[in-house]
This record gives C-alpha cells, sequence and structure tokens, in this order.
C-alpha cells in the first residue's frame, strides 16, 4: 500500500472515531438532560412499592371471596328460579280446578266470583316475571365479578412476579408481610366471611333425627 | 289475518310459562315452544307457522339473529314477528325494527299490553 493510500485509511478510521465521540458525546448529553428524570422516576417507584406491597395483599384477601359471591348470585337465581315455578305449579293447578268448576251449572253471582279469581290468578302469574327479569340482573352481576376477579388475578400474578424479580420489591413485600401477618386477625375475619352454610340434610345428621 | 300455529322462543322456563298461558288465554292453542333460536329453527322445519313470539337475550342462538334467520326464508319474508325482552333501549328498539320485528314488548309486560300488540301486527 502507498503512503498516500495508507493516509487516506487512516484519516478515515480518524474520521470514524470522531463520529463515535462526538455521538457519545451527544449521548452524554441526553443522559445528562435525563437523569433527573430518571431520579424522580427513581423516586416515584420507590414510593411506589410499598403501596403495590400493600395492594398485593389487599388484592389475596379480596381475590379469595370472589368466587364465593360468583356461587352465591348463581344459587340466588336457582332458589328464586325453584320457588317460581312451585307458584306456577299451584297457580296452574288452581286455574284447572277453577275452569272445571266453571264448566258445571252454577249461578251467575258464582260465576262471576270464579271469573274473578281467574283474573287474581292471571295477575299473579304476570307479576311472577319479576324472577327472570331479576335472574338477567343477576347474570350481570355475576359476570362482572367475574371479570373483576379475573383482572385482580391478573393484576396479583403481575405483582408477585415484580417481586420475584425484584429484590427491592421482594424485600418491602416480606416486610410488609410480617407487619400483617396477624394470623389471628386474619383467621377471625375468614370465620366471619367464610360461607359456612349447611343443608337441612346436614343438620338433620347431626342431630341424628 | 288468521293464526293458527304460533312460533314463541324464549329460554327462561317461568317466562315461557308466563307467556304461553298469556297466548293461551288469548286464545291461541296451537304454541310451538322452543328454548332458544337454534332449538326453534329445528322445530319449525317441515311446519308452517304463522306468527313468531320470540325472546332476545338468548343462548345458543339469540332472538335477533334468530329473526334474520327467518326473514331470510322466502316463506316468512312477511311473517308477523313480535319481540318479548327487558331490551328497553332505543338502540335495541331501532335495530329489532331493521331486522323486520313487527311488535315489541318491554319485559314486564300485561296481557292487555300483548293482546293489544298481536291485534294491531295481525291486522
Amino acid at each position: 500500500m502507498s503512503v498516500s493510500k495508507k493516509g487516506k485509511a487512516r484519516g478515515k478510521e480518524t474520521g470514524t472515531v470522531l463520529k463515535t465521540l462526538m455521538g457519545m458525546e451527544s449521548l452524554f448529553e441526553f443522559g445528562g438532560e435525563i437523569s433527573p428524570f430518571l431520579e424522580e422516576l427513581f423516586t416515584f417507584l420507590s414510593d411506589l412499592m410499598p403501596i403495590l406491597a400493600k395492594a398485593q395483599f389487599s388484592l389475596r384477601d379480596s381475590t379469595r371471596y370472589m368466587p364465593d359471591a360468583s356461587d352465591n348470585i348463581a344459587s340466588a337465581e336457582t332458589l328464586s328460579e325453584d320457588a317460581t315455578n312451585t307458584i306456577m305449579d299451584n297457580l296452574e293447578g288452581i286455574t284447572a280446578d277453577l275452569e272445571a268448576l266453571n264448566s258445571s251449572n252454577l249461578d251467575a253471582a258464582t260465576q262471576e266470583k270464579l271469573g274473578t279469581l281467574a283474573d287474581k290468578i292471571t295477575d299473579i302469574q304476570m307479576a311472577l316475571q319479576f324472577q327472570d327479569i331479576t335472574a338477567q340482573h343477576l347474570r350481570q352481576a355475576g359476570q362482572i365479578v367475574e371479570a373483576i376477579q379475573l383482572r385482580m388475578s391478573k393484576l396479583f400474578d403481575a405483582l408477585q412476579t415484580i417481586g420475584e424479580k425484584n429484590k427491592l420489591v421482594k424485600a418491602i413485600v416480606d416486610n410488609y408481610a410480617q407487619d400483617v401477618g396477624d394470623e389471628d386477625a386474619l383467621d377471625h375475619a375468614d370465620q366471619i366471611r367464610r360461607d359456612d352454610s349447611v343443608s337441612q340434610a346436614d343438620i338433620d345428621a347431626l342431630f341424628g333425627n | 289475518m288468521e293464526v293458527k300455529t304460533i312460533l314463541f322462543v324464549e329460554d327462561s322456563p317461568t317466562m315461557r310459562r308466563i307467556i304461553a298461558n298469556s297466548l293461551k288465554r288469548l286464545g291461541y292453542t296451537d304454541i310451538i315452544e322452543a328454548e332458544n333460536g337454534v332449538d326453534a329453527l329445528d322445530k319449525i322445519e317441515g311446519k308452517t307457522i304463522d306468527l313468531l313470539v320470540t325472546d332476545w337475550n338468548m343462548p345458543e342462538m339469540n332472538g335477533a339473529d334468530l329473526v334474520k334467520n327467518i326473514r331470510a326464508m322466502p316463506e316468512y319474508e312477511t311473517l308477523p314477528i313480535v319481540m318479548i325482552t327487558t331490551r328497553g333501549m332505543k338502540d335495541d328498539v331501532i335495530k329489532a325494527m331493521k331486522l323486520g320485528v313487527n311488535g315489541y314488548v318491554i319485559k314486564p309486560f300485561t296481557p292487555e299490553v300483548l293482546r293489544t300488540k298481536l291485534e294491531a301486527i295481525l291486522k
């Protein structure tokens, strides 16, 4: 390679190095500009971590009762439907009896009375529409509870993942766990809120009658 | 218009009994009952219906989709259709009209409302 060619090559290398240095300089300038922002962000995250830790424990406590709430709503719907069907069965039976009575030879006054009774039965039947309407509202409420439960579970999982990956978060979460870890108090609350209902058959079996 | 056979579609067992009883009291005795749109289309195969009374919110196939399916059948292009539903928003009513529903009854309803509505669309 000739001297002039070597010189040209060196000049090119120097240009590249200068460009890199300029790039680094601008990066430092950028870093300098965003440094206060990063500090603020770090402070914000440090403040946020204990709040997230508290949220995690609250979520754990709340999500535990969500399936019960959802089941109770479904149970209310079934109970109201069963009760309404029983009422409907009886009303239809009474209507059939009234029609049978009305087809026999009766005086006008009695026939009128039977007609009035039939109208009243119709009114009761129509009022039973409430069952379907409230059942639809209950179903919607159940769907909302389930949607909230799903989102809370995801948030809860995300908080746990942060705790597993970040030592600082884990330390804060563990520390918070010690602070709120009054197991007796939690057990007491658990007993109050838990649905320990038993059927009449279970009670009879317990009493042996 | 003379109505011989009614297709009546409702998923709630309670409402099914209430509406079927109401229809019978109004003199409509030939009623094909179905639980949802799919069940309804199955049950009318090979039969002729003169009136459709349907709920909107149902599993499998809802009332709106059932109406679309029924209206797509050449023999039911002009079939009288009444929707009985809890959906009382203006948008719902407009949607039902656009689908080809002829009468719209909001739950809860009275036998008188049902009678008036049926009489109006069967004129």
